[in-house]
């Protein structure tokens, strides 16, 4: 993926992220899928303050730099126990421990697995615009109950 | 028989701990245990271990007591306290009396202060060059402990650190940090069986927690795997009633 001029878009999109990603002072973007295989992990997005394309070798740097994260995404997390991120994969500096406990209650209640809750619990807060920890408390104290 | 005094005390559970670490043993489990020693053994409150995320973040590993308040305490010395303070400067945070008017520890000290604790101290976990975590006591009356109690805790945290080295080579940094991620990816694990149990049990979380140590106990099971039993689902519900009041430890 590549935009690199965000402010004359070849293509018309983002319409929640440009005008932010503008004010910071991004001109340009380019996006470098994270993957082994054919499984996707994710993403690793250039930023550039000055509109313009990535040369031929900033282009092979970039797939070289998503193929090496994904290896090491792909050896810290085989180190892990199911069900649980590798620490060195964490970036969040608030650590709760009611969201796994939220997040072993809600497999239980809809039958799914710990991963699984998790991404109910995240889904729930992010559509309600409430705080994970908040959410995972009210489900710890049965105030609230996914479905 | 007389009741143990207290250095008989002290010297058991030094020594019962030593005992655990030589054994397979599962690290949130003997951690908890200390926690519960360093209480009785100190006339504290409360206690917690704290370890270092390989980003330096501080996490609770085991604590004395599973209440709500006690928890949100240790997640709050992530960002401020004195658990962040021993760790950052590899120093005991000796005896502090808490008070709200204070520029030390604002948060932390008005949430303290809220729980019912009146004073706090904080030893490092120190392993040669490096801090690994930090050993936390917390205290409902301002009294300082004595020298030799300082001792003692101090003894405390070199088990806890102890235990974070099981086998092999000690001078490998690599390995301790390995050693810290795994005690804090199994303590998750462990928060999410407790969260399945309290689900399929009608519990609180706490009793959750008294009722996974129990069977652990019981089935002579490392905590962890009983854990993961929990989650998968391969455990007889029935494991999670009350069959005896036995204390856990």
């Amino acid at each position: 993926m590549r935009e690199p001029d965000l402010a004359n878009p070849s293509l018309v999109r983002w319409f929640a992220f440009s005008p932010h990603a503008l004010e910071l002072g991004v001109s340009a973007i380019f996006g470098f899928p994270v993957r082994v295989g054919a499984a996707r992990l994710g993403a690793l997005n250039l930023y550039r303050d000055h509109p313009g394309p990535l040369t031929d070798a900033q282009h092979a740097d970039g797939l070289a730099i998503a193929d090496m994260i994904a290896l090491w995404v792909i050896s810290a997390q085989a180190a892990a126990p199911d069900g649980v991120m590798a620490l060195e994969l964490e970036a969040g500096s608030h650590f709760h421990f009611a969201v796994e406990n939220a997040a072993g209650m809600i497999s239980v209640q809809l039958g799914v697995s710990v991963t699984e809750a998790h991404v109910r619990l995240r889904a729930y807060a992010f559509s309600h615009n409430r705080t994970l920890a908040e959410v995972a408390e009210d489900v710890v104290t049965r105030k609230l109950r996914l479905s | 028989m007389a009741p143990p005094t207290r250095d008989q005390s002290i010297i058991e559970s030094f020594i019962k701990l030593a005992d655990n670490l030589v054994a397979d043993f599962d690290v949130v489990d003997l951690l908890t245990g200390l926690s519960d020693r360093c209480v009785r053994l100190l006339g504290i409150s409360a206690a917690g271990v704290m370890f270092s995320t390989p980003a330096g973040q501080l996490r609770l590993v085991a604590s004395s007591s599973e209440a709500m308040q006690v928890v949100e305490l240790f997640e709050l010395q992530s960002q401020e306290g004195p658990c962040l303070d021993a760790f950052r400067t590899g120093l005991p945070v000796a005896h502090e009396v808490l008070r709200r008017d204070t520029s030390r520890w604002s948060s932390f000290s008005g949430v303290a202060l809220d729980a019912g604790f009146e004073s706090v101290c904080a030893l490092p976990l120190r392993l040669r060059d490096t801090t690994v975590g930090a050993l936390n006591l917390f205290n409902m009356n301002p009294t300082p402990m004595t020298d030799v109690d300082l001792i003692v805790a101090q003894g405390f945290a070199d088990l806890a650190t102890i235990s974070v080295l099981q086998h092999g080579a000690m001078s490998e940094s690599q390995r301790v940090r390995e050693q810290l991620s795994s005690a804090l990816a199994s303590r998750v694990v462990i928060e999410q069986a407790k969260g399945v149990i309290s689900e399929r049990a009608q519990v609180n979380i706490g009793e959750a927690f008294v009722r996974l140590r129990r069977y652990a106990r019981a089935n002579n099971m490392l905590l962890s795997r009983v854990a993961q039993a929990a989650i998968a689902g391969t455990l007889d519900p029935a494991a999670w009633e009350v069959t005896s009041e036995a204390p856990v430890d």
